[in-house]
């Protein structure tokens, strides 16, 4: 699949396009992401980030181009269904077989024992303000429960925002550790004085 | 907000890919247009992740979960970071240079209503214990203490075997029969460790040897160049060819991980096995 740039200009429309509020465009722009993200490995795809990327530089040209849009959201999801189906001609690009599927339930139980990776996670916690290491982990620990979506409602309510917000948050600082581990997992941690 | 909100069992039933094509559709439209949808969504992939992590998932979902779910690596990323975030969120509630400000219930609170009401009983289970322990310290003393020493040096009456060959699997999947222990001698050239890995394979592997319960956990041992070897009728093999006077009367254990290009490098497993001299019965069958 050929990839199509996303300018500038393009992703100014497009958040332009979102909201008028910039920091709001901001939060609309990472759900529309993640939307894309959950659609295209939901429905299998090996690369749903590639293909997200993708769907995101599609929209923003279209709306450069001047396409009229009246349902941002509904025409992203066309959108998105459309660059899958464009997906599944190309083979590297379908999820493995079931019947090759690896069972990997150990690779888990051990991840649990990597003392690097605990440094990386430290080292990577150590990156975030004081108020997101104290909500990220406070969220994690609801994520123990039961019934943790109440709980996430206490959460929101305590610091003063609503679930979404929480949770646009926490999407937030997920994808900043995210980055930072992928980055000392595969570098090491970097050695302290 | 639409009637999808909070019903999880729907949500449960697309992640796990079970859901009819029409009802998927509904769901990727709403929750395209709706944030709230959408939201409610990652709360129910977060429960599944969550469950999965903790084993409560029912047998049937559980084997839906890995091999459709787990199949995605992205998805895959996702359950590694979660279980990751996890433990060492566990980890860093005991570090209060990380987390000064807040107050994390204590542990000895915890504690504290349990040996309330069962201080008489835990008094004498203590004692048993001890007496028990101390027991067993004075009988076994002799067997028990293996002091760590170049495995030439106390091997120099028994030969042993040229080459050593352990068949080992993760140590979270070990079996009780298998034999990890090699009886290295003064012939002994090579212990060869036969690595059991999943059926994913990487384009190649890199194995670390380290000395098992030692605190510094510094590495012995150190191979970039590994691969895996397919066979008909078990798992697929990565072989370790380790030089036998790099070895020592000691517990080992080695960590594999898959590499492929453009990625962190991926943790397999560990492998425990132990080095000791060989036994006058296996010397004996090597002259």
């Amino acid at each position: 699949m050929a990839k199509t740039p996303l300018t500038p200009e393009n992703f100014e429309r497009l958040l332009l396009y979102l909201n008028s509020n910039r920091e709001k465009a901001g939060e609309e722009y990472l759900l529309l992401w993640q939307k894309m993200r959950e659609y295209f490995a939901a429905r299998g795809c090996a690369h749903p980030e590639e293909l997200a990327d993708e769907t995101v530089s599609r929209l923003a040209r279209k709306i450069a181009e001047g396409e009229e849009v009246r349902n941002i959201f509904k025409y992203s999801y066309g959108l998105a269904r459309l660059i899958w189906m464009e997906s599944l001609r190309k083979p590297e690009n379908s999820q493995v077989s079931l019947e090759d599927a690896p069972v990997l339930p150990f690779v888990l139980q051990d991840f649990l024992m990597m003392k690097e990776e605990n440094a990386c996670y430290l080292h990577c916690l150590g990156q975030l303000t004081k108020e997101e290491k104290e909500l990220i982990v406070e969220y994690w620990e609801l994520e123990k429960d039961d019934k943790h979506h109440d709980a996430r409602k206490n959460q929101a309510e305590k610091i003063g925002i609503s679930p979404t917000a929480l949770r646009i948050r926490v999407l937030r600082i997920k994808k900043k550790l995210k980055e930072c581990l992928v980055n000392c997992w595969k570098n090491g941690p970097p050695k302290t004085k | 907000m639409s009637d999808f909100s909070y019903n999880s069992e729907l949500f449960t039933n697309y992640l796990l890919g079970r859901l009819p094509e029409p009802d998927c559709e509904r769901l990727e439209e709403n929750y395209f247009c709706d944030n709230e949808v959408f939201l409610a969504l990652l709360d129910a992939k977060d429960q599944l992740i969550s469950d999965y992590l903790n084993e409560k998932l029912q047998p049937e979902d559980r084997k839906r979960f890995e091999q459709h779910f787990l199949t995605s690596p992205g998805r895959k990323q996702e359950v590694e970071f979660a279980a990751s975030f996890r433990h060492s969120s566990l980890k860093t509630r005991r570090e209060p240079t990380l987390f000064a400000s807040k107050t994390w219930p204590s542990q000895p609170l915890r504690t504290s209503g349990v040996w309330q009401t069962h201080k008489p009983l835990i008094c004498v289970g203590v004692v048993i214990l001890l007496f028990v322990s101390g027991f067993m310290a004075i009988w076994l003393r002799p067997n028990s203490l293996v002091l760590p020493q170049p495995v030439e040096q106390s091997t120099t009456a028994l030969p042993g075997l040229a080459t050593i060959s352990l068949s080992l699997r993760p140590t979270s999947l070990r079996s009780s029969k298998r034999n990890t222990t090699a009886e290295v001698g003064s012939e002994t050239k090579t212990v060869e460790l036969y690595l059991e890995v999943s059926k994913e394979i990487f384009p190649s592997y890199q194995g670390s040897l380290y000395i098992r319960d030692n605190e510094k956990e510094e590495e012995v041992l150190s191979s970039d160049s590994l691969h895996a070897t397919k066979s008909e009728s078990g798992p697929p093999m990565v072989i370790w060819k380790l030089q036998a006077d790099k070895l020592q009367v000691q517990d080992y254990r080695a960590r594999l991980n898959g590499i492929s290009q453009g990625s962190a490098p991926i943790h397999i497993g560990y492998y425990d096995f132990e080095v000791r001299p060989p036994s006058q019965e296996n010397s004996s069958q090597s002259k």
